[in-house]
């Protein structure tokens, strides 16, 4: 009476281990498989579904965007019946310049040094036209529409950022460095206690007494 | 009449028994120690890339922050590898004729982005988000480690489950099935 038992349960664990023995390959969609192999495109991923095997799509040839360009007024174009802003067209509050000291350092520093003064590592590496002190007086005098329009579309060897900064964010960064020149010290925020900061401003406060000679 | 079996039988059948209770308990918790070891994690392990590319040369010696690069970290799901566009302002004048920058050379002359090996990866099944750890206050090297003293980059986290779900615990980020697992 027990044996038939017996050998059903033997053929029953018997299959179960062949099964579980499977390649994943055979097995059917529907098990594990599915959700270690999701149907959706990873950013950056290459894919067949596109002609040049690219997942992140181009804009077509001739699109405008909507944020900066086809915007004429003051806020997206920095210029005001064609002359640059005066102002800067957005409210100035502790946020918005906290936000522009934030990307000031990540993107500005790097060249113009974390006080303005156009001295960096990159500055000092990069040879002939080094990037200009943003503290000068001739700087001081130009219209806060100028940086805007700058950090937009470039000039010389500096590239625009458009694609790295919103148009808030480099109002922001805009107003920050408005706020760097009316300081007469280097803000005590610029002065992170980073090495990195620490570094930025050595080189800093050389520029600022061979400006000063 | 004799015994069917001898004496010692006893004992060879108490030591598969205990053997047996040994290997049901032993070799799942052997795979389980073994799956969280850096040698199934891939951690620590640098990854070949098809440029020489080196962090310490560019945030240690030039002091360019992580954002200046992977600058969609604050917006997006994925912090960004840059487009090829984003070494020309700099390598059009140092180590312009390198060889090593030929890939990007050629990167950016024909339009066709360059092939990153990827150092971090998540099962399909994970959905992570990089602009609301960065927004809450996470830094890169939480996660990432010293990029920054790294010749190659490797993946620094243990990146399993338990990994996550612990710091969302410390934190009390949410620890919902669906927070991470769609």
């Amino acid at each position: 009476m027990r044996r038939p038992c017996v050998i059903t349960a033997a053929i029953f664990a018997l299959a179960l281990f062949v099964g579980a023995c499977s390649k994943s390959s055979e097995r059917e969609p529907g098990d594990f498989e599915r959700m270690r192999i999701q149907q959706r495109d990873e950013p950056y991923a290459p894919g067949e579904l596109f002609a040049n095997n690219e997942r992140l799509r181009q804009p077509p040839a001739g699109t405008v965007s909507r944020e900066s360009e086809s915007d004429t007024g003051a806020i997206g174009s920095g210029m005001q019946a064609g002359r640059m802003t005066a102002v800067v067209p957005l409210s100035i509050t502790p946020e918005r310049l906290a936000l522009g000291q934030r990307k000031y350092t990540v993107f500005c520093a790097v060249c113009h040094g974390a006080g303005g003064f156009g001295g960096s590592i990159v500055a000092v590496n990069m040879g002939a036209p080094r990037p200009p002190s943003l503290r000068s007086a001739a700087m001081a005098a130009k219209a806060p529409g100028y940086f805007f329009v700058i950090a937009t579309h470039g000039i010389g060897r500096m590239p625009g950022y458009a694609p790295q900064l919103t148009v808030e964010e480099r109002w922001a960064v805009v107003a920050y460095i408005e706020q760097l020149q009316r300081s007469t010290t280097t803000p005590p925020e610029a002065r992170a206690d980073s090495l990195r900061a620490l570094g930025i401003r050595r080189i800093d406060s050389v520029l600022a007494s061979e400006q000063r000679r | 009449m004799a015994a069917p079996f001898p004496r010692w039988v006893n004992t060879l059948a108490r030591a598969t028994l205990i053997a047996a209770v040994c290997t049901l308990v032993g070799v799942p918790v052997a795979l389980m120690a073994w799956v969280r070891t850096p040698n199934a994690t891939r951690r620590f392990q640098p990854v070949a890339q098809p440029i020489a590319f080196d962090h310490r040369i560019h945030v240690t010696g030039q002091h360019i922050d992580c954002q200046y690069c992977h600058f969609s970290v604050e917006r997006a799901a994925s912090a960004g590898i840059p487009p090829s566009s984003t070494c020309v302002p700099c390598h059009s004048t140092v180590w312009m004729n390198s060889s090593a920058l030929s890939l990007v050379r050629q990167s950016v002359a024909t339009g066709t982005p360059l092939h990153w090996n990827r150092v971090n990866a998540l099962p399909g099944f994970v959905y992570f988000n990089h602009a609301i750890h960065v927004n809450k206050g996470i830094k890169c090297e939480n996660c990432h480690g010293r990029v920054e003293r790294m010749a190659r980059v490797y993946q620094a986290a243990p990146l399993t489950m338990s990994w996550c779900v612990d710091c969302h615990r410390t934190v009390r980020a949410p620890t919902n099935c669906t927070t991470c697992h769609r």
